[in-house]
């Protein structure tokens, strides 16, 4: 005899508001039902009745731990539709922004888990280096969560402390290296709560358009700073880690190690920072026309879409995030697990 | 598959207009699912589709393929609001259209549309289609 159990969308497990409807069968989850738009804001139709500059802020708001990829793809699309380029500080100035939130992402993310699997003090750990992360970007933007570093042509803030954030990625790799990673790749507990648990195969990712982090630990391999570099991408070097096992585990451990390559990016740009101009321009109105961006959020790529009637305010805009494409794939990943697992 | 066979395979109209931002190609009469078999064959990854009113009654839908890392941007028209369903074919577009159905009223042929980003209840179309105003007053 099968029962269903309704998990959400108010609950100590999940991050989230949304609702889980679990069909189970004894311990055993045979079929999952994902329910969203519990803080559905209409930010689209918003974005129709402000100019172009108003929506950098309101974009800011589309996600909270995500909150500059929101205004940096926004702007990188404002921006292809103007045909105009950044300085080359902005431009890097804006990954080691974005590599920072990055950083602070997936600690938080890797907290989380902790805390979900009761290490308390490898939770306490993550959350000790989020908070340097979140003074890093404090010292940058004077903001802790919504930066407003990123304007159309360009950035608002220079970056006026470069070895403050070097010895801070410093000690954030120095703890991920040498505690994040073993515990996450390593530990007999951590093993056994994650691994083989919520399977996401290659095909099913593939064919549910999944992306970020969750489809390379399925073994996809696919990262928009790759695969079409924006910004300074192709100036700096290093790698996508990838795992084919598509388990808890495999997404635990392909974000702690691109926890690892953030913080090269963030040197490498450091050391390659050029002088110059990185002030933004003041633009009143769009010309009349489409245009796309996408950038390589922390959760997975992020995708804008813009079109202008000529008027100073957008005609559509319209958000793709990560997390919409990847939440259907959770439906896949709970079938087959028990209980205590898919909570 | 280059930019001609594609043509030819979906028999698409116009003329494609290649910017940075990727290749932009409007057909009205483009058959949705052939091109959903196509790109899925090539082994594209659905993005997304957008939905922006065309005129007072009917939508224009832009579905964004990567395929490769490139970026393709189809268009097509719905006619009476309404368009075939690629869901079937390709699991990525189901939320997607579910979405555009609860935003912008547009019917989606050979599925069913419960709502997504909207409550159950609450009337589709709500938010972003022309000819929808006032529907708030009605709840």
């Amino acid at each position: 005899m099968s029962y269903t159990i309704p998990i959400g969308p108010y609950h100590p497990a999940l991050e989230e508001p949304y609702k889980l409807e679990l069909v189970c069968e004894g311990e055993t989850v045979r079929e999952a039902q994902l329910q969203i738009g519990f803080n559905f804001r209409a930010i689209e139709l918003i974005a129709q009745s402000r100019n172009v500059i108003q929506n950098i802020a309101l974009f800011e708001r589309v996600c909270g731990i995500c909150s500059n990829v929101h205004t940096l793809t926004y702007c990188l699309a404002v921006e292809n539709l103007l045909g105009i380029e950044p300085p080359l500080r902005a431009q890097y100035i804006r990954v080691i922004v974005a590599e920072l939130e990055r950083l602070h992402s997936h600690i938080l993310w890797a907290g989380a888990a902790a805390h979900i699997l009761g290490f308390q003090t490898l939770f306490m750990t993550c959350f000790r280096l989020r908070e340097i992360v979140m003074d890093l970007l404090e010292r940058i933007s004077g903001n802790r969560v919504n930066y407003a570093m990123n304007a159309v042509g360009g950035v608002n803030r220079d970056l006026t402390e470069p070895q403050t954030i070097r010895d801070g990625i410093r000690q954030i790799q120095k703890a991920v290296e040498g505690l994040i990673l073993p515990v996450f790749s390593r530990d007999p507990t951590v093993r056994a709560r994650c691994a083989g648990v919520g399977i996401l195969t290659k095909s099913d990712a593939i064919a549910w358009g999944v992306v970020g982090p969750t489809a390379r630990a399925s073994g996809v391999t696919q990262d928009i700073r790759q695969a079409q570099p924006y910004l300074v991408y192709d100036r700096l070097t290093f790698s996508v880690p990838l795992q084919e096992s598509g388990d808890v585990l495999a997404r635990v451990l392909v974000r702690a190690m691109e926890m690892v390559e953030s913080c090269q990016i963030i040197e490498q740009a450091l050391d390659q920072l050029p002088g110059g101009e990185w002030k933004g321009q003041l633009f009143v109105e769009l010309p009349p026309g489409e245009a796309v961006a996408r950038i390589e959020a922390p959760r997975g790529e992020v995708f804008y879409y813009l079109a202008s009637d000529g008027s100073e305010k957008p005609l559509r805009v319209k958000v793709r995030t990560p997390s919409f494409v990847n939440m259907p794939a959770v439906r896949l990943m709970l079938k087959g697990a028990t209980l205590a697992d898919a909570r | 598959m280059n930019m001609e066979d594609i043509r030819q395979t979906l028999r698409i109209e116009g003329t494609p207009i290649e910017k940075a931002d990727g290749i932009w190609w409007h057909s009205p009469g483009l058959e949705v699912c052939r091109m959903a078999q196509v790109f899925v064959q090539m082994e594209a990854r659905l993005i997304t589709i957008t939905a922006l009113p065309a005129g007072e009654a009917e939508c224009r839908l832009i579905y964004h393929w990567d395929c490769q890392g490139n970026l393709w941007h189809l268009s097509t028209l719905t006619q009476g609001k309404t368009i075939d369903s690629i869901a079937a074919i390709c699991p990525a577009a189901d939320w997607i259209e579910r979405e555009i159905h609860d935003l912008f009223a547009v019917v989606f042929k050979g599925r069913e549309t419960p709502p997504l980003v909207l409550r159950a209840g609450d009337p589709g179309g709500f938010f972003l289609a022309n000819g929808h105003v006032g529907q708030e007053g009605k709840k």
